[in-house]
């Protein structure tokens, strides 16, 4: 075996620079090669590291991967990854709080225990545009049209990773998958074995422990249980009282995963909770005072069920058969709701056609929904029954080997509510070198009517008399059953490179233009002898559009230092000449930063900061129909985390540090604005066995 | 004074990182070292290569950063054939890889790759529970802080791939 003979030719370099140059420039390219050294020493492909023999291998301790740059997505969309390391690192408390790491995402916190999360604009309560999924099943309730967070208080150990993908996802999600969808995958049952308790004591998180264990029970069949409870202090009002939002939550599961063969696995898995979630409501009232003032407690439960199994027939062909059931239950003071789901999905991968990469698959959901209140009743029958029928087709053509590639595809659903819709989507990617991509892509996608827009007849509010004349007027929001889908052409294009393996960036903009959005309507006044009714209907006379870009850059100067930069910017305009948007869209945040460095102290102790930066932003104020001015806000987490062996680990995280309490978003209807407090919270994760 | 100390704590810092025989190692180097290793105590039969300098092909599955740490790979050899580090497998063929590293990231993808790559001569080596019992030759794991192996010689056989017995007596587990 010969060897070249590089150092020599180095030195006989590095004297000539010597002779040629003036000292100080040396000395300083010197301090620069230094640097960079150092860098690359961290970095380095040293051909040593691989060339002890095994048993030397063998001897050597593993320590954690370190924190890495990503790596560059091959979809040609605007998607970015949130891993368990991220989550752990990020000392968030919740799914939302954890979706702040996204860029394009707008995480508002709401009160002690609802948020309001969108992606690209839309933001509200009940934003509508974003689709989300856990392990395959959609967590958005067809029944108005939104996600109940605080129904999924997921246990943020169990979770693998978080796709976050802004744009249109409606070619393989179907609608609702307009502006983005959140795709949350749990851990494999092998990746959980053993046990793990956390607990988390703090001044926000008034307790939280969670418990889980995990074993393998035959030869490839691994199950895992899971339960967890929460207990969450309230916020405060602007006056700085108590906001009587606390709440607490309980929550429980399992997973199973079998592998009889490679040929075949099956997943069967599911959850149950249950919540009390405490809120102060004031509610419209046909007597005097006209609005009343409720303590209220939201008590909600629900389980679901899911079974998936996957079959190789060959390299080339691949079949996913899942399904689910899916059962949510909410009382609160204003309606109750029942939501049940029954959902069927097969998906056949082909990839043996010599340029064709090929994906379809066959739909179908049943879900019922029943709905009733006083405040908030509905036109009709208070249980409704819909199905979806689906199909979709995509393919994924080589156009140059390694270079270019190009997806075609399209959705195709009929509902029960707008009928059949088709949402295609095209998308081009382009491999410039081995660390740089390319993309553009144009999709269509609709967001259909929920029940709440077809057949609920809200009280909105009462307008007090003015004695002698004018009667109390009845202002009600009322559903339309012609009340059709709000539609999105998207056109989007974004670039990726990485540099040097220690830095990667990724750009992605859009431009994104609705139509027949949701908009209201007033209907001719109505006498009723002792007050005056007028309606508002909700029609689709709105179109606007959005555009922005978002950019996340990953810097990695050491194995031991990583910094994650954020930064989203968005612009939204409405048509408003045949509909007024007021009491249907606040104003988005138009610029987001999140700074974050995540610092390994020393081999067991780590220092994350993370810094958010957040536009000032208006959110639509359902109770006075005008909108709400949410200020600018700069905030700040800290986390010191210490594992003192490697089955232990403390945390102390610090959350909104930067100020005593801010207001984040208020809700569209009936509660009152709150602000989020700066919190610390204690943290335990341990395995004990 | 103190930069006298930082001179110090940052020459023992430099020092220490440059000539150190490592006591602990980060693990996708680790498991970088370990393919390398069961490369060289394994043996393929020789239809595998096209000529004498043809090269061994090393396929990794799995996250930029894994493929990074195996990059140090290129510069090694296994006999008289220069090693090639792949990582976009499904375009390669993974047919045409002589060993296929797996990341547990890439569970789901094990199903496809074990029907495209059958009974041939390739050494799959993964780092995931299960990873044997599926079809893989080599898992890797670890156990006390320290990294270790299995290996299925079931497996090994069908691919036509011979292992050493200095490997075999590594093992922490052996399955006939």
């Amino acid at each position: 075996m010969s060897y070249s003979v590089k150092p020599s030719r180095f030195v006989t370099a590095k004297t000539s620079v010597l002779d040629a140059c003036d000292r100080s420039v040396v000395f300083g390219v010197g301090i620069v090669l230094l640097v960079v050294g150092w860098i690359d020493v961290a970095w380095s492909n040293d051909e040593n590291m691989v060339d002890f023999d095994i048993e030397a291998l063998m001897d050597i301790e593993v320590t954690s991967v370190s924190k890495q740059v990503r790596k560059l997505s091959d979809s040609a969309a605007a998607i970015f990854v949130i891993t368990q390391e991220d989550i752990r690192r990020s000392g968030a408390t919740s799914v939302p709080d954890v979706l702040r790491l996204a860029p394009g995402i707008n995480v508002a916190r709401i009160d002690g225990n609802k948020w309001a999360v969108s992606a690209r604009g839309f933001n509200g309560r009940f934003a509508n545009k974003l689709l989300v999924l856990v392990d395959g099943r959609t967590v958005y309730s067809p029944a108005f049209s939104g996600v109940y967070w605080e129904a999924s208080d997921l246990m943020l150990e169990d979770i693998e990773r978080i796709e976050v993908i802004r744009g249109p996802g409606a070619t393989l999600w179907g609608a609702n998958a307009v502006n983005g969808v959140i795709n949350i995958s749990s851990r494999h049952a092998a990746d959980t074995q053993g046990s793990l308790v956390t607990a988390m004591l703090g001044d926000e998180i008034q307790g939280a422990v969670a418990v889980r264990a995990g074993r393998r029970f035959a030869e490839n069949s691994y199950a895992r249980i899971y339960l967890k409870t929460t207990e969450r202090d309230e916020t405060e009002r602007e006056s700085g009282g108590d906001a009587g939002d606390e709440g607490d939550a309980q929550r429980g599961g399992f997973r199973v995963d079998l592998q009889p063969s490679y040929k075949n696995t099956f997943t069967f898995q599911g959850d149950f909770y249950r919540g009390n979630f405490d809120q102060q409501l004031l509610l419209p009232d046909l007597a005097p005072p006209f609005v009343n003032f409720l303590n209220d407690t939201v008590e909600t439960d629900g389980w679901n069920f899911l079974g998936r199994w996957r079959h190789t027939q060959s390299a080339d062909s691949e079949f996913t058969l899942q399904a689910y059931y899916d059962f949510n239950n909410r009382n609160e003071g204003f309606a109750d709701q029942t939501d049940k789901t029954m959902d069927f999905e097969l998906q056949h991968l082909i990839a043996g056609w010599d340029k064709h990469h090929v994906i379809w698959g066959l739909g179908y959901r049943y879900f019922e929904t029943d709905f009733n209140g006083n405040v908030a009743a509905v036109l009709g029958d208070t249980r409704r029954d819909d199905e979806v029928f689906s199909f979709f087709l995509q393919d994924e053509i080589t156009l140059v080997s390694d270079r270019l590639w190009l997806a075609l595809g399209s959705k195709f659903e009929r509902n029960d509510y707008t009928g059949t819709e088709i949402q295609p989507s095209v998308r081009l990617m382009w491999s410039l070198a081995d660390n740089q991509k390319l993309w553009l892509g144009a999709s269509r996608a609709v967001r259909v009517a929920s029940r709440v827009e077809h057949d609920v007849d809200f009280l909105q509010t009462v307008v007090p008399p003015v004695p002698p004349f004018i009667p109390p007027v009845v202002v009600r929001l009322i559903g339309d059953d012609g009340y059709d889908s709000e539609q999105l052409i998207a056109w989007e294009g974004g670039y990726r490179v990485t540099v040097a393996g220690s830095l990667m960036l990724d750009f992605a903009a859009f431009y994104n233009d609705y139509d027949d959005l949701r908009s209201v309507g007033l209907e001719p006044p109505v006498f009723m002898g002792t007050h005056v009714q007028q309606s508002i209907r909700f029609n689709n006379k709105l179109s606007g559009d959005t555009h922005g870009f978002e950019l996340s850059a990953v810097w990695q100067p050491t194995e031991t230092w990583r910094w994650d930069l954020v930064y989203g910017y968005l612009e939204q305009n409405f048509d408003t000449r045949n509909a007024t948007d007021k009491l249907q869209n606040g104003e988005a945040p138009r610029h987001q930063v999140s700074l974050r460095s995540q610092y390994d102290l020393t081999n067991n102790v780590e220092l994350d900061v993370w810094l958010r930066y957040t536009d000032q932003a208006h959110a639509v104020d359902g109770r006075n129909e005008s909108v709400y001015q949410i200020d600018a806000y700069l905030s700040a987490d800290v986390r010191l985390a210490w594992r003192p062996n490697k089955n232990l680990e403390l945390a102390l995280v610090g959350q909104n540090l930067l100020d005593p309490a801010h207001p984040e978003y208020i809700e569209e209807s009936f509660t009152l604005p709150t602000e989020i407090e700066r919190s610390v919270s204690f943290k335990i994760m341990w395995r004990p066995w | 004074m103190l930069s006298k100390r930082l001179t110090f704590f940052l020459l023992v810092l430099c020092g220490a990182k440059a000539y150190a025989q490592p006591q602990a190692m980060e693990a996708h180097r680790l498991l970088a070292a370990f393919t390398l290793n069961f490369a060289r105590f394994s043996e393929w039969p020789a239809r595998v290569y096209a000529s004498n300098h043809a090269p061994f092909r090393v396929c990794v599955m799995g996250e930029e950063s894994l493929a990074h740490a195996f990059q140090p790979l290129t510069k090694k050899s296994i006999g008289s054939h220069p090693i090639e580090v792949q990582t976009s497998v499904w375009l390669e063929r993974p047919q045409n890889c002589q060993l296929i590293f797996v990341q547990r990231t890439e569970r789901e993808a094990l199903g496809r790759l074990f029907a495209a790559i059958a009974d041939l001569p390739v050494l799959t080596i993964g780092e995931m529970p299960g990873f044997t019992d599926t079809g893989g030759v080599i898992n890797l794991f670890t156990e006390h802080e320290r990294m270790v192996f299995e290996v299925d010689l079931s497996n090994a056989r069908r691919a036509n791939i011979k292992l050493s017995s200095r490997l075999l007596k590594l093992a922490e587990h052996v399955k006939e």
